[in-house]
């Protein structure tokens, strides 16, 4: 959609016109959600948008003001449909069993995610050092010895009691100290940050001091619980300044390209890290949110060390405003409802129930081979089609805003009544049922491909270029993807009457297999209920693979594979959550499935008891191809292509698991592909104003 | 999606071929990872920049000095009245005298590292031929001095050469000679696509074939392995080492054999 959004720009006056194929009834693939029963918001999994999502924030502030300024105010503005989140709740397991919880507030910066970039603000490795060095002297300050923080004692004046007075003098020549090694940090910061790469070469030194801090940290950080999580990151940020000195990063040309081959625990670790902080929850979160473990094995983390690097320190050191944004509804409908409504008033065509099965390509040795490589057909599987061959209209209104619904409206096709009865599934790849196949072809019907299924689909859509071209199948072979699991429950009390403190906060680290959650009560009022209930919440996680992959014909897969979130899904409730909602169990130890509001119960009807309860609650197992969640493993990123890659002279790709800059499963990395995809075809826009996409 | 060719004015697109359209190449095919240099960046202005950096440079180690200076000697006030005995330690943590020596020892060496620093920037930085006219740094210990010389004398040649180390198996003694390599030109070069020539003896013994590498898992550089057979005659070795897709080899790695 990203390239759509900016081929249709009015500044092209129309040049192209362009049409959607897309499989099912609604837009988003891994990002769709739906409206389900009592309107309630059915997401793929958790999305949460990180606040450096520069280039996707950008594109949606464009398109909520481009809607607002033709009068479509349905939508709202912008800051209406993101909230900002500054909070973060980490887990470790405790010493003596159960869960310890470490709780981070992130500052807000300044700016807003998708502003022009500052001058002055230049992506280097430099000034991520300074960074590193201006959070070490942060935590430095804050560091407490025998419960009082040492920035407290530079008041004037001292306690007049004997023992007291010697207390605070002890503690005055301890903080005296650590200001001068604050002042320390902030200078090298500066330094850092003004010194030309020529000079870089000298820096050994600081390899140096980096251990003695760590040392020191260690020493006053580590036995204290209560601060050891400050030292793991401490640990961390050394750990990384030292590799990125040591390894002479901040003038190799490859930027973090350099250390792609090296898993990240490993280069941490070979930089002074230690194991305990390698195993960090800090550590654990960054693999949770990337799905980084390889076929969705829990027992096989694997992230390369140039992404995890660059998606940390983007992160940490590059979010404005908001350390995160949470959408205020589905994504589906934040996001690609008005980016749909928008395209359409620009004039892009969409084609629904259009299943792409085969891109044939016209290389050397085939019979219309005009001299170079290029796409020759396309081939649909048309699901189905309107009453009246008019455009399907997929959009539905729910509490006022136009949302994507959780099933297709069978009412608008032919013969949907009867597809409904047989349960025709439009999204799942082994559900191959069709009303007709199309062909389109090249100059007949169209002269420019700009291909958007996710990776998992290439073989299966592709097979014909994958067959011919290596550096197409390396890139179906080495860069892995991994299926996904959500679940989503409605309850009737709020997480703080369940026994959990403070904000509502994304929380990572925590217990395997749905190790990630977070608390969207928030999105309730956009919903539907007759009864509210008092909040929702979402919890998402990798999903092993299968031993076998299934056959193309294993049309029960997907149910057979949601059968298992269920019951994961069933077990974490009665399990781990008891750490976190203590009130959320009977006195006999049962959970109390009677939390869980049942959308029937809320429409006026009976509903179950005891653990069927849990059949009134929304899970998914993300299995099929398209869905397929990417990974960045070691040595991956040789073998992903750009979209900006000439092998096919009139087909570029999309999609966060092309070579876009950032190669992450995520919102981001999946803009910033389709930014380079409209780029291939127009040139437009120029490189230099993809934000990040130079970063090192 | 699609773009018929009722729309062929399309800014990239032209009709090289009869009907069909093509894509132009772009202008560049990757992102540039190289990093940016915010220092040079900001030396590039009207005339007299070079002079204010250096100033400016000048008054932040002047600050920084006299803030970590008398912090020390505040410090240093505190530990020593500690040793002294002004204080019954029993009153007091057990390690803060250890806290405030550590702490000491460390504000040390991060100020020698900020000014070996900020001394190369100026450096760097000053005027073709002509002295900076900064102010003098407070002196600085001698060791920092030292350091800050050598580190100055470096050839910039070497900024380009790989870290190597050099691993022998066999039950042969062997040494590294030589082994000064440049980084492949491709950015994103594969290790185990770079290739070794068999070492070759001048006086015409057998040569070694049994030579790989791959990454050193803390520099990013070479880690070579030379295989060495028992009966390998004594003497030196060479070979040239070729990089990825390039025409000019990296360097000429050279091993010596004992006796």
């Amino acid at each position: 959609m990203a390239a759509v959004w900016e081929l249709s720009r009015p500044e092209h006056a129309g040049r192209y016109e362009i049409t959607v194929f897309q499989e099912g009834w609604r837009l988003g693939g891994k990002g769709a959600s739906g409206r389900g029963p009592s309107g309630r918001i059915e997401e793929h999994g958790l999305h949460i948008w990180l606040g450096f999502y520069d280039n996707a924030f950008r594109m949606m502030r464009e398109c909520y003001a481009e809607l607002e300024a033709t009068g479509e105010t349905i939508f709202g503005g912008w800051r209406d449909a993101w909230a900002t989140e500054d909070d973060i709740a980490l887990f470790s397991p405790a010493e003596h069993g159960g869960w310890q919880k470490w709780l981070t507030h992130m500052p807000s910066r300044p700016g807003l995610p998708g502003d022009p970039l500052p001058a002055h603000e230049v992506f280097s490795l430099r000034y991520y050092l300074s960074r590193a060095f201006d959070l070490l002297r942060t935590f430095l300050l804050d560091t407490t010895v025998n419960g009082q923080g040492l920035s407290a004692f530079g008041a004037e004046g001292g306690p007049t009691e004997p023992v007291a007075a010697l207390a605070y003098l002890a503690r005055l020549g301890a903080f005296a100290t650590v200001a001068s090694v604050a002042e320390s940090l902030a200078m090298l910061g500066v330094l850092v940050q003004m010194t030309p790469a020529s000079v870089a070469d000298g820096w050994a030194p600081i390899e140096t001091v980096c251990a003695r801090l760590r040392d020191w940290l260690e020493q006053h950080w580590l036995a204290n619980s209560e601060t050891r999580y400050m030292w793991e990151i401490a640990d961390i940020a050394l750990a990384t300044a030292v590799g990125l000195v040591r390894g002479g990063l901040l003038t190799d040309p490859r930027g973090l390209d350099a250390l792609e081959d090296f898993e990240v625990r490993d280069w941490l670790m070979a930089n002074g890290a230690s194991a305990r902080s390698v195993r960090s929850a800090f550590i654990r979160g960054l693999y949770d949110l990337s799905m980084g473990y390889e076929d969705g094995d829990l027992n096989k983390p694997n992230l390369s060390a140039g992404q995890g690097v660059r998606g940390l320190l983007r992160t940490f050191f590059g979010y404005r405003g908001a350390f995160m944004w949470r959408m205020r509804a589905g994504m589906g409908d934040v996001v690609f409802a008005p980016l749909y409504e928008a395209a359409r008033r620009r004039g892009v065509q969409f084609k629904f129930f259009h299943r792409l099965t085969n891109v044939g390509v016209s290389s050397e040795g085939s019979p219309d081979f005009d001299g170079s490589n290029h796409v020759a057909s396309l081939t649909f599987d048309v699901q189905a089609q309107t009453l009246s061959d008019d455009e399907y209209e997929p959009l539905v209104l729910v509490a006022g805003k136009p949302c994507w619904p959780s099933d297709p409206d069978f009412s608008q096709l032919r013969d949907g009544e009867r597809m409904a009865a047989e349960g025709w599934n439009f999204e799942s790849h082994w559900d191959r049922r069709r009303a007709e196949e199309r062909t389109l072809q090249v100059s007949r019907d169209f002269d420019m491909v700009v291909l958007g299924v996710g990776l998992g689909a290439i073989p299966h859509v592709c097979s014909e270029i994958v067959a011919r071209n290596e550096r197409w199948r390396r890139m179906t072979t080495e860069v892995k993807t991994v299926e996904t699991q959500a679940f989503q429950v409605w309850m009737r009390e709020d997480l703080s009457t369940l026994g959990w403190s403070g904000p509502a906060y994304i929380t990572g680290a925590f217990a395997k297999p749905f190790d990630t959650w977070c608390d969207m009560a928030h999105v309730v009022p956009d919903e539907a209920w007759n009864v509210r209930p008092r909040t929702a919440v979402y919890f998402c996680a990798a999903l092993p693979d299968p031993p076998t992959p299934p056959r193309i014909d294993d049309i029960g897969y997907p149910a057979r594979r949601a059968e298992t979130v269920r019951r994961s899904a069933e077990a974490f409730l009665q399990g781990p959550v008891r750490a976190v909602w203590p009130g959320a169990f009977n006195l006999d130890g049962s959970f109390r499935w009677d939390l869980l509001v049942d959308p029937v119960e809320d429409g006026g009807g009976g509903g179950k008891v005891g653990v069927e309860r849990f059949a009134s609650q929304y899970w998914r197992a993300n299995v099929n191809p398209s869905d397929r969640y990417v990974i960045h493993t070691p040595g991956s990123y040789r073998y992903r292509i750009s979209p900006l890659d000439m092998t096919y002279d009139n087909l570029t790709i999309a999609g966060d698991w092309t070579d876009s800059g950032f190669h992450s499963g995520c919102v981001e990395g999946a803009v910033m592909s389709g930014l380079l995809a409209a780029h291939a075809i127009c040139g437009a826009p120029l490189l230099e104003d993809i934000i990040a996409y130079d970063h090192p | 999606m699609t773009t018929p060719k009722s729309h062929t004015s399309a800014v990239q697109a032209e009709p090289e071929v009869a009907d069909r359209v093509k894509r132009r190449p772009p202008l560049r095919a990757a992102a540039n990872r190289t990093p940016e240099d915010p220092g040079a960046a900001r030396h590039t202005g009207a005339g007299g920049a070079n002079e204010s950096v250096s100033e400016s440079v000048a008054d932040i180690v002047r600050m920084g000095y006299d803030v970590v200076a008398e912090n020390i000697r505040q410090g240093r006030t505190a530990a020593e009245r500690f040793r002294q005995g002004e204080y019954n330690i029993r009153d007091v943590p057990a390690d803060v005298e250890t806290l405030v020596k550590r702490m000491i020892d460390l504000a040390r060496d991060l100020s020698t590292v900020s000014f070996d620093i900020a001394e190369r920037v100026l450096r760097e930085t000053a005027p073709s031929g002509r002295h900076s006219k900064a102010p003098v740094f407070y002196p600085a210990p001698g060791e920092h001095s030292h350091r800050a010389a050598h580190a100055a004398q470096r050839p910039s040649e070497t900024q380009a050469l790989m870290h190597v180390t050099c691993a022998f198996s066999g039950e042969r003694r062997a040494v590294l000679r030589s082994a000064a390599l440049t980084r492949p030109t491709e950015p994103t070069f594969a290790h185990e696509h770079i290739s070794f020539e068999a070492l070759q003896s001048t006086v015409g013994w057998r040569p070694i074939t049994g030579v790989t590498c791959r990454a050193h898992p803390m520099t990013g550089g070479l880690q070579i392995s030379v295989s060495i057979p028992d009966d390998q005659p004594a003497g030196v070795y060479s070979g040239v080492v070729h990089g990825p897709h390039q025409a000019w080899p990296l360097g000429v790695l050279a091993i010596e054999v004992l006796p």
